[in-house]
Protein backbone atom coordinates (compact mmCIF):
# COMPACT_ATOMS: atom_id res chain seq x y z
CA UNK A 1 0.00 0.00 0.00
CA UNK A 2 1.88 3.40 -1.06
CA UNK A 3 2.17 5.82 1.50
CA UNK A 4 4.32 8.63 -0.26
CA UNK A 5 2.76 11.55 -0.74
CA UNK A 6 2.86 10.51 -4.81
CA UNK A 7 1.32 6.96 -3.66
CA UNK A 8 -1.72 8.76 -1.90
CA UNK A 9 -2.25 11.05 -4.75
CA UNK A 10 -2.49 7.57 -7.17
CA UNK A 11 -4.07 5.85 -4.18
CA UNK A 12 -6.76 8.26 -4.51
CA UNK A 13 -6.63 7.52 -8.65
CA UNK A 14 -6.94 3.74 -7.32
CA UNK A 15 -9.45 4.66 -5.00
CA UNK A 16 -11.83 6.34 -7.89
CA UNK A 17 -10.97 3.59 -10.01
CA UNK A 18 -12.16 0.68 -7.66
CA UNK A 19 -15.30 2.18 -7.15
CA UNK A 20 -16.01 3.08 -10.52
CA UNK A 21 -15.23 -0.37 -11.64
CA UNK A 22 -17.40 -1.75 -8.82
CA UNK A 23 -13.94 -3.77 -7.48
CA UNK A 24 -13.64 -3.96 -4.08
CA UNK A 25 -13.00 -1.11 -2.20
CA UNK A 26 -9.83 0.55 -1.35
CA UNK A 27 -8.49 2.59 1.18
CA UNK A 28 -5.82 5.63 0.26
CA UNK A 29 -3.06 5.07 3.50
CA UNK A 30 -3.10 7.91 6.03
CA UNK A 31 -1.16 10.90 5.10
CA UNK A 32 2.78 10.85 5.95
CA UNK A 33 4.71 13.85 5.77
CA UNK A 34 7.59 14.41 3.28
CA UNK A 35 9.67 17.00 1.41
CA UNK A 36 8.33 20.11 1.01
CA UNK A 37 7.47 21.09 -2.53
CA UNK A 38 6.49 23.40 -4.19
CA UNK A 39 2.66 24.68 -4.21
CA UNK A 40 0.66 23.02 -7.11
CA UNK A 41 0.17 25.88 -10.19
CA UNK A 42 -2.94 26.80 -10.13
CA UNK A 43 -5.51 24.73 -12.47
CA UNK A 44 -5.42 26.23 -16.19
CA UNK A 45 -8.61 24.51 -16.82
CA UNK A 46 -12.83 25.21 -16.37
CA UNK A 47 -15.51 23.30 -16.14
CA UNK A 48 -17.37 24.15 -19.88
CA UNK A 49 -14.15 24.78 -21.35
CA UNK A 50 -13.92 22.65 -24.56
CA UNK A 51 -11.51 19.78 -23.46
CA UNK A 52 -7.77 19.89 -24.98
CA UNK A 53 -7.30 17.23 -27.61
CA UNK A 54 -4.72 14.58 -27.46
CA UNK A 55 -4.04 11.47 -29.34
CA UNK A 56 -1.92 8.69 -27.25
CA UNK A 57 -0.30 5.44 -27.97
CA UNK A 58 -1.90 2.41 -25.83
CA UNK A 59 0.47 0.57 -23.95
CA UNK A 60 0.11 -3.12 -24.59
CA UNK A 61 1.34 -6.15 -22.78
CA UNK A 62 2.90 -9.77 -23.43
CA UNK A 63 4.35 -12.35 -22.12
CA UNK A 64 8.16 -12.75 -22.72
CA UNK A 65 9.54 -16.38 -22.77
CA UNK A 66 10.15 -16.39 -19.24
CA UNK A 67 6.45 -15.74 -18.76
CA UNK A 68 7.18 -11.77 -17.17
CA UNK A 69 4.64 -9.42 -18.36
CA UNK A 70 6.17 -7.04 -20.35
CA UNK A 71 4.82 -3.37 -21.40
CA UNK A 72 5.19 -1.71 -25.11
CA UNK A 73 3.63 0.53 -26.86
CA UNK A 74 0.98 -0.85 -29.18
CA UNK A 75 -0.15 0.37 -32.70
CA UNK A 76 -3.49 1.56 -31.15
CA UNK A 77 -3.62 5.60 -30.34
CA UNK A 78 -6.55 7.28 -28.59
CA UNK A 79 -7.75 10.52 -29.64
CA UNK A 80 -9.79 12.30 -26.99
CA UNK A 81 -11.76 13.75 -29.61
CA UNK A 82 -12.87 10.85 -30.93
CA UNK A 83 -14.89 10.08 -28.20
CA UNK A 84 -17.09 12.81 -28.77
CA UNK A 85 -20.87 12.04 -29.37
CA UNK A 86 -20.59 8.63 -27.19
CA UNK A 87 -19.99 7.56 -23.53
CA UNK A 88 -18.40 10.27 -20.96
CA UNK A 89 -14.45 9.72 -20.34
CA UNK A 90 -12.83 10.11 -17.20
CA UNK A 91 -8.79 10.71 -17.46
CA UNK A 92 -6.78 10.27 -14.76
CA UNK A 93 -3.10 11.54 -14.87
CA UNK A 94 -0.15 10.22 -12.66
CA UNK A 95 2.39 7.84 -12.39
CA UNK A 96 4.09 5.21 -10.05
CA UNK A 97 6.34 7.28 -7.80
CA UNK B 1 -23.09 1.43 -9.09
CA UNK B 2 -20.73 0.22 -11.61
CA UNK B 3 -19.30 2.80 -14.62
CA UNK B 4 -17.07 0.94 -16.41
CA UNK B 5 -20.05 0.15 -19.35
CA UNK B 6 -20.90 3.68 -18.82
CA UNK B 7 -17.67 5.51 -19.04
CA UNK B 8 -14.50 5.13 -21.05
CA UNK B 9 -11.11 5.43 -18.39
CA UNK B 10 -8.44 6.18 -19.17
CA UNK B 11 -4.68 7.02 -17.19
CA UNK B 12 -2.24 8.83 -18.76
CA UNK B 13 1.02 8.44 -17.88
CA UNK B 14 3.19 11.11 -17.07
CA UNK B 15 6.31 11.81 -15.74
CA UNK B 16 7.39 10.55 -12.50
CA UNK B 17 5.97 12.68 -9.48
CA UNK B 18 8.95 11.91 -7.14
CA UNK B 19 11.47 10.15 -8.69
CA UNK B 20 14.86 9.03 -7.42
CA UNK B 21 17.60 11.25 -8.27
CA UNK B 22 20.84 13.03 -7.24
CA UNK B 23 21.21 16.04 -4.63
CA UNK B 24 24.12 18.54 -6.09
CA UNK B 25 26.68 16.40 -3.86
CA UNK B 26 26.16 13.76 -5.44
CA UNK B 27 23.72 11.73 -2.97
CA UNK B 28 20.68 10.37 -3.23
CA UNK B 29 17.66 13.14 -2.90
CA UNK B 30 15.30 13.76 -0.23
CA UNK B 31 12.05 11.77 -1.33
CA UNK B 32 9.16 10.47 -0.03
CA UNK B 33 8.83 6.53 0.73
CA UNK B 34 7.59 4.76 -2.46
CA UNK B 35 8.74 3.00 -5.92
CA UNK B 36 12.15 3.83 -6.65
CA UNK B 37 12.16 4.77 -10.27
CA UNK B 38 14.18 6.92 -11.39
CA UNK B 39 12.79 9.91 -14.31
CA UNK B 40 12.40 7.85 -17.63
CA UNK B 41 14.53 9.64 -20.21
CA UNK B 42 12.97 7.77 -22.99
CA UNK B 43 9.60 6.46 -24.09
CA UNK B 44 11.02 2.70 -23.16
CA UNK B 45 11.96 3.53 -19.99
CA UNK B 46 8.38 5.24 -19.63
CA UNK B 47 7.01 2.29 -20.87
CA UNK B 48 8.63 -0.23 -18.15
CA UNK B 49 7.38 2.30 -15.57
CA UNK B 50 4.22 2.53 -16.50
CA UNK B 51 4.20 -1.39 -16.72
CA UNK B 52 5.67 -1.53 -12.99
CA UNK B 53 2.91 0.92 -11.79
CA UNK B 54 0.04 -1.48 -13.76
CA UNK B 55 1.67 -4.77 -12.23
CA UNK B 56 2.31 -3.36 -8.82
CA UNK B 57 -1.00 -1.75 -8.11
CA UNK B 58 -3.08 -4.23 -10.06
CA UNK B 59 -4.70 -1.89 -12.45
CA UNK B 60 -6.89 -2.83 -15.07
CA UNK B 61 -7.81 0.30 -16.43
CA UNK B 62 -6.32 1.25 -20.33
CA UNK B 63 -3.12 3.09 -20.15
CA UNK B 64 -2.34 5.57 -22.57
CA UNK B 65 1.53 6.81 -22.58
CA UNK B 66 2.23 10.63 -22.56
CA UNK B 67 4.56 11.98 -24.77
CA UNK B 68 8.24 12.41 -23.68
CA UNK B 69 7.49 15.64 -24.03
CA UNK B 70 4.53 16.04 -21.64
CA UNK B 71 2.20 17.05 -24.10
CA UNK B 72 -1.02 15.73 -22.64
CA UNK B 73 0.49 16.61 -19.14
CA UNK B 74 1.02 20.70 -20.01
CA UNK B 75 -2.42 20.55 -21.55
CA UNK B 76 -4.40 19.48 -18.60
CA UNK B 77 -1.72 21.07 -15.85
CA UNK B 78 -2.42 17.18 -14.55
CA UNK B 79 1.64 16.90 -12.92
CA UNK B 80 1.91 15.32 -10.16
CA UNK B 81 -1.68 13.90 -10.45
CA UNK B 82 -5.11 15.00 -11.83
CA UNK B 83 -8.70 13.86 -12.76
CA UNK B 84 -10.62 15.33 -15.43
CA UNK B 85 -13.89 14.30 -16.39
CA UNK B 86 -15.32 14.91 -20.50
CA UNK B 87 -18.89 15.03 -21.21
CA UNK B 88 -20.13 13.56 -24.59
CA UNK B 89 -19.83 16.89 -26.21
CA UNK B 90 -16.08 16.99 -25.16
CA UNK B 91 -16.35 19.88 -22.85
CA UNK B 92 -15.05 19.67 -18.78
CA UNK B 93 -16.99 18.49 -16.36
CA UNK B 94 -15.05 18.46 -13.94
CA UNK B 95 -11.39 18.45 -13.36
CA UNK B 96 -9.25 18.33 -10.07
CA UNK B 97 -4.89 18.47 -10.25
CA UNK B 98 -2.21 18.77 -7.68
CA UNK B 99 -1.15 16.27 -4.99
CA UNK B 100 -4.17 15.30 -4.27
CA UNK B 101 -5.68 15.55 -7.38
CA UNK B 102 -8.01 12.62 -7.67
CA UNK B 103 -11.15 14.09 -5.70
CA UNK B 104 -12.76 11.03 -6.38
CA UNK B 105 -16.14 11.51 -4.44
CA UNK B 106 -16.45 14.60 -6.61
CA UNK B 107 -15.18 13.12 -10.10
CA UNK B 108 -17.85 10.53 -9.07
CA UNK B 109 -20.76 12.65 -8.69
CA UNK B 110 -19.95 14.42 -11.47
CA UNK B 111 -20.08 11.15 -13.84
CA UNK B 112 -24.04 10.56 -12.01
CA UNK B 113 -25.21 13.50 -12.97
CA UNK B 114 -23.71 13.11 -16.82
CA UNK B 115 -25.18 9.57 -16.85
CA UNK B 116 -28.21 10.60 -15.73
CA UNK B 117 -28.79 13.44 -18.22
CA UNK B 118 -28.12 11.03 -21.07
CA UNK B 119 -30.84 10.52 -23.71
CA UNK B 120 -32.05 7.06 -22.76
CA UNK B 121 -32.08 4.34 -25.96
CA UNK B 122 -35.78 4.72 -27.82
CA UNK B 123 -37.69 1.40 -26.38
CA UNK B 124 -37.26 -1.47 -29.09
CA UNK B 125 -40.82 -1.54 -31.19
CA UNK B 126 -42.60 -4.68 -31.22
CA UNK B 127 -41.86 -6.90 -34.33
CA UNK B 128 -45.07 -6.15 -36.81
CA UNK B 129 -47.38 -9.01 -37.43
CA UNK B 130 -49.62 -9.16 -39.84
CA UNK B 131 -53.72 -8.69 -38.95
CA UNK B 132 -54.99 -12.24 -38.73
CA UNK B 133 -57.75 -12.69 -42.21
CA UNK B 134 -61.37 -12.32 -40.56
CA UNK B 135 -63.17 -15.92 -39.85
CA UNK B 136 -64.93 -17.31 -43.16
CA UNK B 137 -68.84 -16.34 -42.76
CA UNK B 138 -70.80 -19.44 -40.99
CA UNK B 139 -72.66 -21.79 -43.00
CA UNK B 140 -76.40 -20.19 -43.96
CA UNK B 141 -78.93 -21.07 -41.90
Amino acid sequence: MPTSRSGRSLAGLLGLVAVLLAAPSWTPAAEKAGPKREPPAPPRLAVGQEAPDFELPRLAFETDKDGNTVGKISDQKVRLSARRGKKPVCVFFSSYT
Amino acid sequence: MAYKDKVEFFLVYIREAHPVEKASDGRPAPRPAGPEIAQPKTEDERVIAATACLKGLKLSLPVLVDTMEGTAEKAYAGWPAGTAVIDPDGKIAFYSRGPNGAKPKEAEEVLKQLLAAAPKPAPAEPPKTKPAPPDPPGPAR
